[in-house]
């Protein structure tokens, strides 16, 4: 019964106007999409290329190091930026490694989220409107088609009175349901596989290892999940609304609510809420206290230095043992600080994030960023690399200075290491799958669950109904 | 009489959840090879007698059974034994006439059929050899009732259910109709009808039931009628004091 029920939907969907459109949509905007995230990537790859060859080039013993300034790490772009675009225009892409610049933090300037300085101004529109790559496809178009197909896949029939004719036989409730989920799931797929598969031919195929140690693959593959999970979602929803509502019209305007409910308003309105219930200084204020420490303890030197000076044990050495002493201090005090606001900012972000999976929208956007390695494990995992190489530049460069000057010109003198050993290069990798899964895990079980609840309620809405 | 009933309805009421009585304790059975009329004005409880056999609507109390099974009871079973006309034989207007009667012969069971079965079927009942694969939206609404009673023919189900099935039809396509219902009734089909037209009623019943405000308030056979105006006594009855519940 289920295939008889399945075949006819199967041509019906596959032989009505929509699935052209959708196809026809879907071979149009997805490789269009791939394209231009190729595009972006391959001019963001440039300047990475580029930046590092210059630094590279000017910096290859530790002399040069010396000579031009601090070392810094530069952040590779992310081939799979294509799926998604996440954080990787806000990301940070220099580390700069001081010794002793702001204290605390290393790789400071990685807290700014500042627009990367070779952004030409055009792509400000980006930012307007959001990139076309996967994740936009698939949460704004993909999900819309979902509603599309699904709206009037029971009210339509109510409506028609053909569900009578299919009730008045001996065909069990579940099997039309499960049919007409299964028939539209696939009249979907295929438009957006099929396309997936060329823009992945076309302008992505020679990027990827897709297998070997390096392979992409698995990451592609867990990113088409994720989307195969999304659409799942809204056709379960799309089937729950349409078994509840008698005609397709306010199954349609039902539907287009909750699609600008979950994905337009729950998510910005869990940032709102976190803050509500969670409210943590601005960076700005934050930034502003910290400044105000910093004088604070000038001044306390300042007093001191004078105390020495009319103790008259005024000398260079004493000056520099107290500068020290303040210096490791307001260290220790901005670092803590810089602890506690972390600590802050990442329990508001677990309750936005939190907040943010009521939305199944949600619970595709951020996963996908992380599995295309421009979402937040990407940033920690840049801070980790700039203090890794901190680390590194502590013991082959740093330590080996014999007297740092604080104040009246700066520099780094007595430098009692080998001039003419090789610079500490930045070393970046990939992040493991087991770290993204680990992530993205409670997202992909609620995605299921979101799943097997809406299907649920859809079919015990659909045995419920009335089909007098 | 002494023969199993197909249909039956033993104290059958239901009430709506707004508290509507749309059936009081009907009682009826119908016979193999049987045309069982019901009459009635809007609302009497014709639509919903039909509707509780089809199971659309679970009884308030009583049973009704197909075959001898209790449709609350088994309704997938009970299903295997009955086909249904409704009175706007609404069918997937994109599909061909031969592809909904496919569609609906293999929900009915019948896995196996060939398209000259198809066209048969389709000729039996009058649709022109050019409308087999034409879409059903092209169709008119005759042609929809004709292809509605041939999935009705191609199910071979021995109860027949009809809502209204010559409503706006023109009295050629009415007649047709009829036509092919008797050669059903010849089958041994047991055949229940709702319907407000009781010309035709009289022309192809083998009883007709009144049913007024929800209860069958009077049952006639045809023999009966031959001596009574069932005009007459229908309006008679429409006429009279409303029932008190």
């Amino acid at each position: 019964m289920f295939r008889t029920i399945f075949y006819k939907e199967i041509l019906e969907n596959l032989t009505s106007r929509r699935f052209f459109i959708v196809l026809f949509l879907c071979l149009i905007i997805i490789p269009l999409g791939t394209y231009v995230s190729t595009r972006d990537f391959q001019y963001r790859l440039d300047s990475y290329q580029e930046s590092l060859r210059q630094y590279e080039n000017s910096r290859k013993v530790l002399e040069d190091l010396i000579d031009k300034g601090e070392p810094e790490g530069f952040r590779a772009p992310s081939p799979l930026s294509f799926l998604s675009l996440g954080l990787e225009i806000v990301m940070p892409n220099v580390a700069q490694t001081p010794r002793k610049g702001r204290p605390g933090l290393v790789d400071k300037k990685l807290d700014k989220m500042n627009l990367n300085s070779d952004q030409p101004l055009d792509n400000l529109y980006e930012f307007y409107h959001g990139p076309l790559d996967l994740v936009f496809i698939i949460s704004v178009i993909m999900t819309f088609f979902c509603i599309l197909f699904t709206y009037g896949a029971i009210a339509g029939e109510k409506e028609q009175g053909t569900l009578k004719y299919i009730l008045c036989n001996s065909v069990p409730r579940y099997c039309i349901i499960l049919a007409k989920m299964c028939s539209i799931f696939l009249a979907l797929i295929i438009p957006f596989l099929t396309a997936m598969i060329l823009s992945f031919l076309l302008f992505q195929g020679k990027r990827f290892a897709l297998f070997g140690p390096n392979s992409t693959l698995p990451y592609i593959l867990l990113g088409v999940l994720f989307s195969l999970l999304l659409i799942g979602v809204f056709i379960n929803l799309g089937l729950l609304i349409s078994s509840l509502t008698k005609q397709a019209a306010s199954s349609i305007i039902i539907l287009l609510f909750c699609w600008i409910l979950l994905y337009g308003i729950i998510p910005r309105l869990s940032v709102v809420l976190s803050k509500i219930v969670y409210p943590i200084k601005s960076q700005q204020l934050i930034n502003l206290e910290k400044n105000q420490i910093r004088l604070d303890n000038e001044k306390d030197v300042e007093i001191e230095i004078n105390r020495l000076i009319i103790a008259g044990k005024n000398s260079s050495i004493n000056q520099q043992a107290i500068r020290d002493e303040y210096w490791a201090k307001l260290e220790s005090q901005i670092q803590n600080m810089d602890r506690d606001i972390e600590k802050k900012q990442n329990t508001q972000l677990m309750i936005t994030t939190n907040l943010a999976r009521l939305s199944p929208v949600s619970c595709f956007i951020r996963p996908m960023s992380e599995i295309s390695h421009t979402g937040w494990l990407r940033y920690q995992q840049f801070r980790e690399e700039a203090a890794r190489f901190r680390k590194i530049l502590n013991e082959q460069f740093y330590s080996k200075f014999e007297v740092f000057e604080e104040k009246g010109g700066g520099g780094y003198t007595n430098f009692k290491g080998d001039d003419n050993a090789p610079a500490p290069r930045f070393t970046t990798s990939q992040i493991s799958f087991n770290d993204i899964m680990r992530n993205i895990f409670p997202d992909l079980v609620l995605l299921v669950i979101y799943n097997l609840i809406l299907f649920s309620a859809a079919f015990v809405g659909f045995l419920k109904y009335d089909a007098r | 009489m002494n023969q199993k009933a197909i249909l039956k309805a033993s104290d059958l009421s239901k009430r709506y959840e707004d508290g509507v009585l749309a059936l009081d304790n009907l009682n009826l059975e119908v016979q193999p090879g049987e045309v069982y009329c019901l009459l009635g004005a809007n609302g009497a409880g014709k639509t919903t007698t039909i509707n509780l056999f089809l199971n659309f609507i679970p009884p308030t109390t009583g049973t009704c059974y197909i075959n001898g099974i209790d449709v609350n009871r088994d309704p997938l079973e009970a299903k295997k034994y009955v086909s249904f006309v409704s009175e706007n034989v609404m069918l997937y207007g994109n599909f061909t006439a031969r592809q909904n009667l496919d569609f609906f012969a293999k929900l009915g069971g019948k896995l196996n059929l060939t398209k000259e079965d198809y066209y048969q079927v389709m000729r039996r009942v009058s649709l022109q050899d050019n409308a087999f694969e034409q879409r059903v939206k092209t169709f008119s609404k005759g042609m929809r009732q004709k292809l509605g009673i041939s999935i009705a023919i191609i199910k071979n189900s021995p109860a027949v259910l009809l809502d209204e099935p010559t409503a706006g039809l023109d009295p050629k396509a009415a007649a047709e109709f009829l036509e092919i219902l008797g050669e059903l009734k010849k089958e041994g089909k047991a055949i229940l009808m709702s319907t407000h037209d009781i010309f035709r009623a009289k022309e192809i019943g083998d009883r007709i039931g009144i049913m007024k405000e929800g209860r069958l308030v009077l049952e006639r056979t045809r023999e009966e009628l031959q001596f009574e105006d069932l005009v007459k006594v229908y309006i008679n009855y429409m006429k009279s004091e409303p029932i008190i519940v």
